[in-house]
């Protein structure tokens, strides 16, 4: 299966000048890296996002006005 | 003795009627009252989840549930039927309210009836109005993933389109919104994202391109006029922030479009410049623009008062400040609290049912006058909020006519919106984002929200709590034990 990024060449990169569409320029968008493309797939790092994120929510739920 | 029909069994009529059937029993009155739910749908769907039926990854199976066996457990009156008429102030015969309902199930399919009430909510949701843009939807020429049943169809267009590239042939597929004035983003955002991960687990990704095709002026706007996010130190924009994963998947964005026409394989779109142009395509799954249920509405002598009641789009006005001015009056104020419907103490409107004041996003016009502005969205978590209050309401004037209303208003709730951007519990994705609160305050926060609160996020850890709220949510809705614990 592929890379979940567009290292494969053979997927143009948005907003390339080859569109026949008036697609939005992406090529300034910052393309995360290496590490960080890591960090989204590493399942203790992730367990750690998913605690703050459910803290979180918990957090608005308290503090909204209901 | 108190009548309390809801009308609707989505997220936000379900939720209010969970929560009158526990405080109305659990309060020893709950002989004494009745609870009906009116909707012309048997099962209950988990919409959010649509999404995954839409790619194959769940069944339809996953994302509904029957009600009637949920309502019988919790003392809970169901009628399927669809409402075709309120008379908030009764009739000749009966100052109580009525609803002139349209049964479609249980055997009395066609007839009619009329219940009367106490209190009412209106909770229909919306009609998709797919009729909206010639072409669009399932009787035409596009999926959708609205329904379960859309999103089935949804799933197997998809597996045809896998296939051809499978067989070598170049794919274009396009997600997105059907028209100029559509809402729910995120769910194409999803949807898109969730295709292309598909199509890279199938290995033919390189054979295919992907579109995105949106009435958002810019990327992250998602029908709440984009996010001010904060990390390490700098704020960033949610424009910047999705801009960045479009380019990594290498999915095309076309932005500020209005979708005018959809022929058999060919879109025809104006964007904010006033241009037209056209886009061929092998699959598309564009979302409808929302509009109110149609419902009428009598006063006591008959006459049709249904111009006063509703809003032209046919959502039901409430508590909100409906006065005409520019984005830049726009204030959190605006936005109802109380979900009550001018001139009665009893009527509520809650979900996608109720009015806006206005849209969220800045609202566009192209040059040649196409108005090119998103929605704003009330789904999810807002809905349910909304749902409860209105029960909570409901419960206090039920002992004490004159008891205040409870407050939830969208300017001062947060909501998470997470975007599934791939299946899989260990390869799944998702864009996770919290604000805070929904509709922008600008009097308080400089950016509009609260920063600590107002975050996003995509990983992993995503998609697991995409699949938390799959489950928890669908236990909530069943009613099953600790149900009133999950927080809306």
């Amino acid at each position: 299966m592929s890379d979940m990024t567009t290292t494969d060449p053979c997927i143009p990169v948005p907003g390339s000048a080859v569109s026949d569409q008036p697609t939005a320029d992406l090529s300034r968008a910052p393309l995360p890296t290496a590490a960080t493309l890591r960090r989204r797939r590493s399942v203790p790092f992730q367990l750690a996002r998913f605690a703050v994120f459910n803290t979180r929510i918990l957090r608005m739920v308290t503090k909204g006005a209901h | 003795m108190a009548d309390v029909v809801i009308l609707g069994a989505g997220i936000s009529g379900h939720t209010a009627a969970l929560h009158l059937s526990r405080l109305l029993g659990n309060r020893g009155l709950g002989k004494k009252h009745t609870v009906t739910v009116v909707s012309p749908n048997s099962r209950w769907n988990w919409i959010p989840s649509n999404i995954w039926v839409g790619v194959g990854k769940l069944d339809k199976e996953d994302v509904v549930f029957p009600l009637q066996p949920v309502y019988d457990r919790k003392g809970i009156i169901f009628r399927q039927a669809k409402a075709v008429a309120i008379r908030p102030d009764g009739d000749i015969d009966d100052h109580r309210g009525a609803v002139d309902i349209e049964y479609t199930g249980q055997g009395k399919a066609g007839t009619h009836g009329q219940l009367r009430y106490d209190y009412l909510i209106n909770a229909t949701g919306p009609r998709l109005r797919f009729e909206a843009t010639p072409g669009l939807g399932p009787d035409g020429h596009t999926v959708s993933v609205c329904t379960a049943d859309h999103a089935l169809e949804a799933a197997a267009r998809l597996r045809e389109v896998i296939k051809r590239l499978a067989s070598g042939e170049e794919q274009t597929l396009v997600v997105g919104m059907g028209h100029g004035t559509c809402t729910c983003e995120g769910a194409a955002f999803e949807y898109v994202f969730n295709v292309d991960h598909e199509l890279r687990e199938a290995g033919v990704r390189d054979r295919a391109r992907l579109v995105y095709l949106t009435n958002e002026a810019h990327l992250g706007d998602f029908g709440v006029d984009g996010m001010t996010f904060e990390q390490q130190g700098f704020q960033t924009s949610s424009e910047l922030w999705t801009g960045s994963l479009f380019r990594e998947r290498g999915v095309e964005a076309i932005l500020g479009a209005h979708v005018e026409q959809v022929d058999e394989g060919l879109i025809r779109y104006e964007t904010l410049d006033g241009q037209k142009h056209t886009l061929a395509f092998d699959f598309a799954m564009l979302l409808p623009p929302f509009g109110g249920v149609p419902l009428a509405a009598y006063n006591r002598e008959g006459i049709d008062i249904t111009a006063r009641v509703f809003a032209p789009s046919g959502f039901m006005k409430v508590d909100a400040d409906y006065t005409a001015k520019p984005y830049e009056q726009w204030r959190a104020a605006d936005w109802p609290s109380t979900y009550l419907a001018p001139g009665y103490d009893n009527v509520f409107a809650v979900g996608i049912a109720f009015a806006p004041p206005h849209q969220i996003s800045r609202p566009r016009k192209s040059t040649n006058g196409t108005v090119i502005a998103p929605s704003p969205p009330r789904t999810g978590m807002p809905s349910g909020v909304m749902g409860k209050t209105a029960a909570l309401t409901i419960v206090d004037r039920i002992k004490n006519v004159d008891a205040p209303a409870h407050q939830a208003s969208m300017a001062s709730m947060g909501a998470a919106c997470v975007a599934s951007a791939g299946h899989g519990l260990r390869r799944g994705s998702a864009a996770a984002m919290t604000m805070m609160p929904v509709v922008p305050d600008y009097v308080r926060y400089p950016s509009g929200r609260d920063l600590k609160d107002t975050r996003g996020e995509i990983g992993l850890s995503g998609h697991w709590v995409k699949l938390m709220l799959h489950y928890l949510f669908i236990y909530k809705a069943k009613g099953h034990p600790g149900w009133q614990l999950i927080p809306e």
